[in-house]
């Protein structure tokens, strides 16, 4: 697995290098800065998955360094406070200028690796989740693709489209359902209920659907029951509609993914 | 009379999703050239292309499936169809394979396998009477 890379920015030589041996101790890969304006330079030539970030320095100091990542190099990398001062006051100020944690100094080792851990973790999460959106199967809480994604192996292209298909074609189908429901069509009733469950299969929302589609085609094709098949509609329509509000969101940040 | 070298599928499926999947399906198996139908009438039209196989969905919106079937059977006797079908009822699959599907399969998750292994027994029988042409 590959070390996580930690910058440490410290004008306390001393503070520094005991910083600098606990991080490595704990199989962090380290790189020190002197104050803000060295830690903002390092921060823009590279990718760091935590700052350890003292809040009184000359040059530039942690607060303003840190409202400077924020805002200017617009990343969203976990910064916690290495601060002299113990009060709660302080601790907002730190919270206030975007950092994600305070450590008091002189720190103990367990105390700050315990800091680390918790933002790392965190981070670690966050990111998992956003790589399940953008990526492979997770899209909401109507739909999931792992059926989809199993089918479509690798090719990226009949997965896309197939939800793309969904999204075009199903508010299509949903509204022509409306219409039949309306003018009692049980024949159109039976046919679109049918080919609604098809599709709601392909995308994992079957699970929310399925048995009111059953039920629907069934009715459909008995010639009965109206008004059932008008609640089991209001059910039907409530579902795809979501499942399609999802999957837009879903190919929305694909495309974003693949084009950023 | 010339072999064609490549043969022609059409699918017909009202669900434009189960249309693709089975496309994408056949093109990564076969080579086939393959026209895809999202309704009955709309394949019957071009039945005068004379595909090699027909896959037919048995229910579709307009004519469904078993009359899409009769017409095909009239026109092109010779053309094996093949019935995909939601539906698990045992009278539907008598009365298809009466009106002569070649093969009636299920859409579940073992549909894609049961649909090339169909296929593969139609292309070896088509190459048994081939075989038995040239002998004659």
């Amino acid at each position: 697995m590959k070390k996580q890379k930690v910058l440490l920015v410290e004008d306390n030589e001393l503070s520094s290098e005991l910083g600098f041996s606990f991080l490595e101790e704990a199989g962090y890969d380290c790189r020190v800065a002197a104050n803000g304006e060295e830690a903002l330079h390092a921060l823009r030539s590279g990718d760091f998955d935590l700052v350890l970030m003292d809040v009184e320095m000359p040059v530039m100091d942690g607060l303003t360094a840190t409202r400077k990542i924020r805002a200017e190099l617009k990343k969203d990398v976990p910064v916690i406070a290495l601060s002299g001062h113990t009060s709660a006051e302080e601790h907002e100020k730190c919270i206030a200028a975007g950092m994600n944690d305070c450590v008091v100094k002189p720190f103990q080792k367990e105390a700050l690796y315990a800091a680390i851990a918790k933002q790392l973790k965190k981070n670690g999460a966050a990111k998992k989740r956003e790589e399940a959106t953008a990526g492979s199967t997770a899209a909401g809480a109507v739909t999931d693709l792992t059926y989809l994604r199993s089918i479509a192996r690798n090719n990226e292209g009949f997965f896309t489209s197939m939800i793309r298909i969904f999204t075009e074609q199903t508010p299509e189908d949903v509204k022509k359902l409306d219409a039949a429901v309306h003018e009692c069509d049980f024949e159109t009733i039976r046919t679109l209920a049918h080919k609604i469950k098809t599709s709601v299969v392909f995308v994992g929302a079957d699970a929310h659907v399925q048995r009111e589609l059953v039920e629907m085609e069934k009715l459909g094709e008995e010639k009965k029951s109206i008004l059932r098949i008008a609640e089991l509609f209001a059910h039907v329509k409530k579902t795809c509609t979501t499942a399609c509000e999802e999957l837009t969101l879903f190919l929305a940040g694909k495309n974003q993914k693949s084009s950023g | 009379m010339t072999r064609k070298t490549q043969m022609s599928i059409f699918i017909v499926e009202d669900n434009p999703m189960y249309s693709l999947y089975v496309d994408t399906l056949l093109k990564e198996q076969f080579n086939f050239k393959i026209s895809t139908y999202e309704s009955g009438e709309k394949c019957l039209k071009d039945l005068y292309l004379t595909p090699d196989i027909i896959i037919l969905d048995y229910v579709l919106g307009g004519i469904d499936g078993l009359a899409v079937l009769s017409v095909i059977k009239k026109q092109l006797p010779d053309t094996p169809v093949i019935l995909l079908t939601g539906q698990k009822d045992i009278n539907t699959a008598i009365q298809l394979m009466k009106a002569g599907a070649f093969e009636y399969i299920i859409k579940d998750k073992d549909a894609p396998q049961k649909l090339a292994d169909a296929i593969v027994r139609i292309e070896e029988e088509k190459s048994r009477k081939w075989k038995r042409f040239i002998l004659v």
